[in-house]
């Protein structure tokens, strides 16, 4: 299987590459032997569904429960709604604690009241804690109790596919209010379930990051040091890179050609710190999260989910801004998603009316050029 | 390949040469900022040096939430009307002299004036007076309840003895001499258009810093966007302000460089003058819009969205329900006949007089020109005159802002996070520069000031978006992406995502 191991063996920190962790990840074998790679995307799903899958394009990977790209394609969405559930739930708690302070003369809509309640219940058992783990475990399963909710507050890690189409059949709210999960657009998560593609926990670990190289580089730094996670990241550019050149100098033409065409450097760096991001926020250390997501990102086209800019990336932003009071800066990395995964919208409404609260009682600044 | 002017190249030698000082930070910006005074400050050169040199009562911290800056503490009216703000007595100007309750007062009376035709008026707007309780507090009285009076408490202080003649005017001496209270002061102007900062020994922060981690700050004006980040790579610079959208890539394949994503509120616009025919005539302003191709404008500049109204797509403000006016040459055609223009050989006419219009842009506007240029052509192909005026600062204040003598500007808007765009579209707005005057519009941007929670405003500005869209006083274009770049020398970096200064006191240089 070719799976995403960037874990080194090697068990003294040192700042020099260590090439046969590295050796051992499926980048290298992409490079090394084409002739594997070509059989591998022959047998396990298809180039279509491969090809896919590396554009980050999960929702257009084809197959079954039993195509591994389709698999894949289903824990990244167990990970990147997981993530979201993070920033909207982050976000929507905050909107409610504020909702007196900075409008004491509009009483909370009942949406506000009762969706913030049903977070407050999830956080205390435990959902945003471990977020991947609990939204696979959940995500099929779990019968929830948002049905019997006097409004339409859909949590991915809850709402199975019958529930959310007894939801989606009936009128909820008031639309001009829109400021949660719109359950008429049905999760790309219970999507894949629909189809069959669940993921399974024995493919999250592997598929959805690169380990981060502790073996070569020492461990992530464990605080919330943005200076030290900086030197960190630095470090690991410094070991991909080098480790790329090699991987270069040893490849075949068609090897090279892969290498190249598929970005492969610039996606396990990305993957890399996307994973550093997603563990420093898991680990309460949000500011660190946000730069490690920042690194994360191909700055030249950042509007678009890419091979290098997957859908976990742009969530991942968006939950770190806004756990560090960035709210606005949210709003970029959502809108991101807004096109391909519609059920985003409702987090992005929900993340909208924090930004906008929190400018209530501002002056707008504005200047020429 | 860059391709440098002599002017350009020679500037680059110079650079070049005086390079690489390792205890200061030299940042470019495109046009170095002609004055340093936060009362007439108009564009975002001026706002990041303001940053450097002067304080407000309260800033904010990085989570963005307003806390004290000269401020030590705040008490609020129950009524909500009144507030007394007790000053800090360890902050004084860099002359060494105290800052006191009677700063506060001048400051707040000289943005009210009207004398004054301060830019910042309307930060000044929610307070009806202000008064000194003793040196070190002041008490304000509010318009109407104020809930967070320290949110809008954010306006630079200025020393009231450096202002001895009333009222207060742009030409002061302060311009090229001002004294703050800033972690840095002006060392001076220089000759060749750069400005020099120092620490100032004076700065006493709130955070209980009395120093700053980077001595000496530079301000180079590289008026050609297109060399600032071969700069930053040479290292004759160590901070972009603003990136070219089309450098991304160079600059974020180079380990030397980070990218520092900070500011995304800014959307480009050819704005029309209403008070003048044939502008004032919707179906003329739609027909010039409608021939437009907006994307292939946009793509030679760089990666950006295009926008169907005054806010960014990110916005929550932004309307997503209203459809942008097509690239339709055809239905331009009909609009402009229905506003009774005929098409010869020669172009559109209606009167004998042809539709010829003046495209004005300011010099120092990033790739402005290559925009402007591209307009005209488009327009030209489609039987619309065009002449384009590039415009310096003082030339573009005066016969723009001044005497509003010009058909279309193409310029750009920057907002900070409020994006409160009810000074450049109400009728009463002081930076309504089109002269836009749709009652519904007001009522709509009215409502979203008056709103007490975060859906009515949302609410009425996604209206206000698709009424001003309808009224088309603008052909609204694109936001690009913005981005600073800084040498990694610079260390513990944190950008404001608007005043990107404001935590630089932590910035370190390695």
């Amino acid at each position: 299987m070719i799976v995403f191991l960037l874990a080194a063996c090697t068990p003294e920190p040192t700042a020099q590459p260590a090439p046969e962790a590295l050796d051992a990840s499926w980048i290298a074998t992409v490079v090394r032997e084409p002739a594997k790679f070509t059989s591998t995307l022959a047998d396990n799903g298809g180039r279509d569904a491969w090809t896919a899958l590396h554009r980050n394009d999960w929702l257009a990977v084809p197959g079954g429960v039993e195509s591994v790209p389709a698999r894949r394609a289903s824990a990244e969405l167990a990970v990147f709604e997981g993530l979201l559930w993070a920033a909207q739930s982050t976000a929507l708690l905050t909107l409610a604690d504020g909702w007196h302070a900075h409008s004491p003369d509009a009483p909370e809509p009942r949406w506000l009241l009762a969706s913030a309640q049903r977070v407050a219940e999830l956080r205390r058992d435990g959902v945003s804690a471990d977020r991947w783990r609990t939204a696979a475990a959940m995500a099929g399963t779990a019968t929830g109790t948002a049905g019997s909710k006097p409004f339409a507050f859909d949590l991915p890690p809850t709402t199975s596919v019958a529930e959310l189409r007894a939801l989606s059949a009936r009128p909820l709210q008031d639309p001009s209010l829109g400021s949660f999960w719109d359950p008429t657009r049905p999760l790309a998560l219970q999507r894949a379930y629909a189809t069959g593609a669940a993921p399974r926990a024995a493919d999250l670990p592997d598929t959805l990051f690169g380990a981060v190289p502790e073996a070569a580089l020492g461990a992530a730094p464990a605080s919330d040091d943005v200076e030290a996670c900086r030197v960190y990241a630095q470090a690991i550019d410094a070991h991909l890179d080098a480790w790329g050149v090699r991987l270069e100098e040893g490849a075949s033409n068609d090897g090279r050609a892969l290498l190249t065409q598929l970005q492969l450097i610039a996606v396990g760096r990305s993957r890399t710190l996307s994973s550093l991001a997603v563990d420093a926020l898991d680990h309460q250390r949000p500011a660190c999260g946000l730069f490690y997501a920042e690194q994360a990102l191909d700055h030249a086209s950042s509007r678009a989910i890419s091979p290098v800019n997957s859908p976990t990336l742009f969530a991942v932003l968006a939950a770190a801004n806004v756990a560090t009071g960035h709210v606005r800066e949210a709003l970029d990395a959502l809108t991101a998603l807004r096109e391909p995964f519609p059920e985003a919208i409702g987090v992005i409404e929900t993340v909208g009316d924090l930004a906008v609260q929190q400018g209530l009682d501002r002056s707008g600044i504005s200047r020429e050029n | 390949m860059i391709r440098l002017s002599a002017r350009s190249a020679m500037s680059l030698t110079l650079l070049l040469v005086g390079s690489a000082h390792a205890s200061a930070l030299r940042y470019a910006e495109d046009q170095a900022p002609a004055i340093i005074n936060p009362l007439f400050t108009t564009s975002m050169a001026e706002t990041r040096v303001s940053e450097l040199l002067f304080q407000s009562l309260y800033a904010d911290d990085h989570t963005l939430a307003s806390v004290p800056q000269l401020a030590e503490s705040g008490e609020l009216s129950t009524d909500r009307l009144h507030m007394t703000v007790r000053l800090r007595d360890d902050v004084t100007w860099q002359d060494g002299t105290a800052l006191t309750a009677k700063d506060v007062v001048f400051t707040v009376k000289a943005m009210k004036d009207p004398a004054t035709a301060s830019t910042e008026a309307g930060r000044a707007a929610f307070i009806s007076d202000v008064r000194e309780v003793g040196d070190r507090a002041v008490q304000f009285d509010f318009v109407r309840p104020e809930l967070r009076p320290e949110d809008k408490l954010t306006f630079k202080i200025l020393p009231a003895a450096s202002f001895p003649t009333s009222p207060v005017k742009r030409t002061d001496p302060f311009r090229t001499s001002p004294i703050g209270s800033g972690p840095w002061s002006l060392v001076k102007f220089n000759d060749d258009s750069s400005v020099s900062f120092a620490a100032n020994p004076a700065y006493h922060g709130a955070d209980g810093r009395d120093d700053v981690g980077i001595a000496q700050i530079t301000l180079k004006e590289i008026a050609d966007k297109n060399y600032q980040a071969k700069l930053l790579l040479y290292e004759s610079i160590d901070a972009l302000v603003r990136v070219l959208p089309r450098d991304l890539a160079m600059l974020e394949s180079n380990r030397k460089v980070e990218l520092y994503p900070y500011q995304t509120n800014s959307w480009w616009y050819a704005g029309f003058n209403l008070d003048r025919a044939p502008f004032n005539d919707l179906k003329v302003r739609q027909a010039l819009t409608e021939m437009l191709d907006i994307p292939a404008m946009l793509a030679p500049i760089g990666t950006g969205d295009t926008i169907t109204g005054p806010y960014v797509p990110s916005s929550p403000f932004y309307n997503h329900d209203t459809a942008a006016y097509p690239h339709d040459p055809d239905a331009a055609a009909a609009l402009l006949t229905a506003a009774g223009y005929t098409r010869d050989a020669g172009g559109w006419t209606k009167g004998g007089r042809k539709l010829a219009i003046t495209v004005s842009a300011h010099r120092a506007l990033e790739s402005g020109q290559e925009v402007t240029i591209n307009l005209q052509s488009q327009l030209q192909a489609q039987g619309v005159e065009v002449d384009v005026d590039f415009l310096d600062e003082a030339q573009w204040r005066q016969q723009v802002w001044k005497d509003r003598n010009y058909d279309v500007v193409l310029s750009q808007w920057t907002f900070d996070r409020n994006e409160d765009i009810r000074e450049q579209f109400h009728s009463t707005g002081t930076r309504n520069l089109a002269d836009l005057k749709d009652p519904e519009v007001d009522r709509l941007l009215d409502a979203a000031r008056d709103a007490g929670d975060p859906v009515s405003r949302k609410s009425a500005l996604r209206q206000a978006h698709q009424r001003i869209h309808d009224d088309a006083p603008m052909v609204f274009l694109w936001t690009l992406d913005s981005y600073a770049a800084l040498s990694t020398h610079v260390r513990q970096v944190t950008v404001h995502p608007f005043t990107f200064f404001t935590w630089a006191p932590e910035w370190q240089m390695q």
